[in-house]
């Protein structure tokens, strides 16, 4: 479904993504696990064809992110981290003009299955200012939804929540994933999130991807007495030392 | 449906839905109707006041009476001129700033940017639809002006009148649209939209107040109430002569007043008003051409801001 290869993206001079190379497949729910600054929200971006890569390329379902990105854009449902929607509008105008833009048809009927689906229904008409951040947090996803994604890339869906509706959200993901077989990417730096519904997990460090796998794999690799978080600390501990290691030589 | 029409109608719907745009727009609209108010009450206190003394005179038995002094209904929207001035550029430029900075806040932009449409899209609707909407509110005030001037006022407009009206309409579009234009552009090249909206409101205030104060304090013609050479008793041929004599100073003083948008949209109203004798024989067109400079200059910085705008929205990556 996604084919990373050689991904990479300079600031000037400085770079954020690092030699990206990995796949995900079709139907998984993929967890991008790193701390702040590690470069998550940049390679979403560039998965989303929002921003350019510097060099390295990416396909979603064989179409290259670049060359064909409006292609790609119309395959692709995302949710940026921190996203407020038109707070004057209401849900079902926010959604409206969402689902018009992506050239969804009949968007009215659309929109109530969402909402449905979504548990948001009783809500369709009221303000976006009036909604708790979960709330929010459902139409946001719900917009992501209209157009029938093949891929979902959701930046930290749950930051800010508190345990509900954390829950809720992961509940939401799972219910998406199982129900339509969509692709989920999901970044995030919370290790439960990726250890409750992730399929598979990649660990990006200061632009650098650590290790990929699948989440069963990685659990029988490093002995199952071990949780996911001394997994992460013993990966970036070891490049720590090996840093230090150099160091002191 | 085209994706710019879906655009321009979100920013029509949201800006409706905006306290403070709104606010501003109500106190425009009731600015409109007291300068009307007022002006029909100096109008009508200018007719009393000359059936007063005719009545005195006939008293005192003359036969040889003063005739009506000849009054512009339009001249009676004239302090509206000013409001547009001041109130009309804020509303515009708080609009170029929404256009952007809410966008930004809300993530909204990627949220749009991220499904399968092209950046011009974009921002053709968000010209187009902010556009409209200045053009909707410039023809919402023009309604309530002429149905007030002719149900209080008791003019009944002529014609004539009428283009002259919608032609000032039409320049007071023009200098709004500037306005908003600037506040767009400005906004897209700074990060925050704080720092954008107070660099503009002192673009404004440059435009509006000072280069305009600067040039007024030079005009002769300003130095005495009702215009200099028109209570010298001469037209506007001596008027000519007399300011060729003066050209070093006229054309400092010209080019100081020609870098203000807000003096080129004053110039093109007084004079489709009547507020500035001299155009009374001319129709509207013929304003239009006299003043061809003044519309240039209102004309011309909306389409190369438009331009500059174009190339920052499709250029940068983050926007
Ligand atoms: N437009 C930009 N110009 C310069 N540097 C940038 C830009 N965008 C991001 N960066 C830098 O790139 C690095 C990676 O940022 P990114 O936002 O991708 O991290 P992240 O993993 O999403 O972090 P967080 O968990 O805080 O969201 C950071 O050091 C950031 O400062
Ligand atoms: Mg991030």
């Amino acid at each position: 479904m996604l084919v990373i290869n050689s991904l990479t993206k300079n600031y000037d001079g400085f770079t954020a993504v690092d030699n990206l190379s990995f796949k995900v497949g079709e139907g998984e729910i993929f967890g991008f696990l790193g701390h702040n600054g590690a470069g998550k929200t940049t390679t979403i971006s560039m998965l989303v064809s929002l921003i350019r890569p510097s060099s390295g390329s990416a396909e979603i379902a064989g179409y290259d992110v670049v060359k064909d990105n409006l292609k790609v854009r119309s395959m692709l449902g995302y949710l940026p981290e921190n996203v407020n929607l038109y707070s004057n509008l209401t849900a079902f105008e926010n959604l409206y003009f969402f689902g018009s833009l992506s050239g969804v048809e009949n968007v009215e009927k659309r929109i109530n299955e969402v909402l449905k689906d979504l548990e948001m229904h009783s809500w369709k008409d009221t303000k976006v200012r009036e909604f708790s951040k979960g709330m929010r947090q459902r139409i946001g996803i719900a917009q992501a939804l209209l157009h029938k994604p093949r891929i979902l890339f959701l930046d930290e869906p749950t930051s800010g929540l508190d345990p509900q509706g954390t829950k809720s959200i992961r509940d939401l993901l799972l219910y998406i994933n199982n129900k339509w077989n969509t692709t989920i990417f999901l970044n995030t730096h919370l290790l439960s999130e990726v250890k409750k519904i992730c399929s598979s997990i990649g660990i990006i460090s200061h632009g650098q991807l650590l290790m990929t796998d699948s989440l069963i794999n990685i659990k029988k690799k490093f002995g199952s007495e071990k949780s996911l978080e001394d997994i992460y600390f013993r990966i970036e501990g070891d490049q720590n030392n090996g840093e230090n290691t150099v160091y002191s030589i | 449906m085209s994706e710019m029409i879906v655009i321009a109608r979100k920013e029509i719907k949201d800006s409706l839905n905006n306290k403070f745009f709104l606010s501003i727009l109500i106190l425009l609209l009731i600015l409109t109707i007291v300068s009307i108010v007022l002006g029909t009450l100096q109008v009508h206190s200018q007719i009393a006041q000359y059936n007063r003394s005719i009545e005195f005179l006939k008293s005192m038995g003359k036969t040889n009476l003063p005739p009506m002094p000849s009054l512009n209904p339009l001249s009676v929207s004239k302090s509206f001129v000013n409001y547009v001035a001041m109130i009309g550029a804020l509303l515009a430029i708080v609009l170029g700033n929404y256009a952007v900075s809410k966008e930004r806040k809300n993530g909204t932009f990627k949220l749009i940017l991220s499904r399968s449409i092209y950046r011009d899209q974009l921002i053709n609707g968000k010209l187009g639809g902010n556009l409209l909407l200045l053009a909707l509110i410039n023809f919402a005030i023009a309604a309530v002006t002429i149905i007030f001037l002719t149900a209080l006022g008791g003019v009944s407009l002529s014609q004539a009148d009428l283009i002259r009206l919608i032609f000032f309409f039409a320049a007071s579009f023009l200098y709004m649209a500037l306005f908003f234009i600037i506040s767009l552009f400005v906004t897209l090249l700074l990060p925050y939209k704080n720092y954008a909206l107070l660099t503009v409101i002192i673009i404004w205030l440059v435009f509006a107040f000072i280069f305009p104060q600067i040039g007024d304090t030079m005009d002769m013609d300003n130095q005495l109430p009702g215009g200099f050479f028109a209570s010298m008793g001469l037209n506007r041929a001596q008027e000519k002569q007399i300011v060729n004599k003066f050209k070093f100073y006229e054309t400092l003083r010209n080019g100081i007043e020609e870098l203000s948008p807000t003096k080129h949209f004053e110039r093109i109203s007084f004079a489709l008003l009547g507020v500035k004798p001299g155009f009374k024989n001319n129709t509207a067109w013929e304003i239009a051409n006299l003043k061809w400079l003044n519309l240039a200059g209102l004309l011309v910085p909306n389409i190369i801001l438009s331009m500059l705008s174009y190339l920052v929205f499709l250029r940068r990556e983050n926007l």
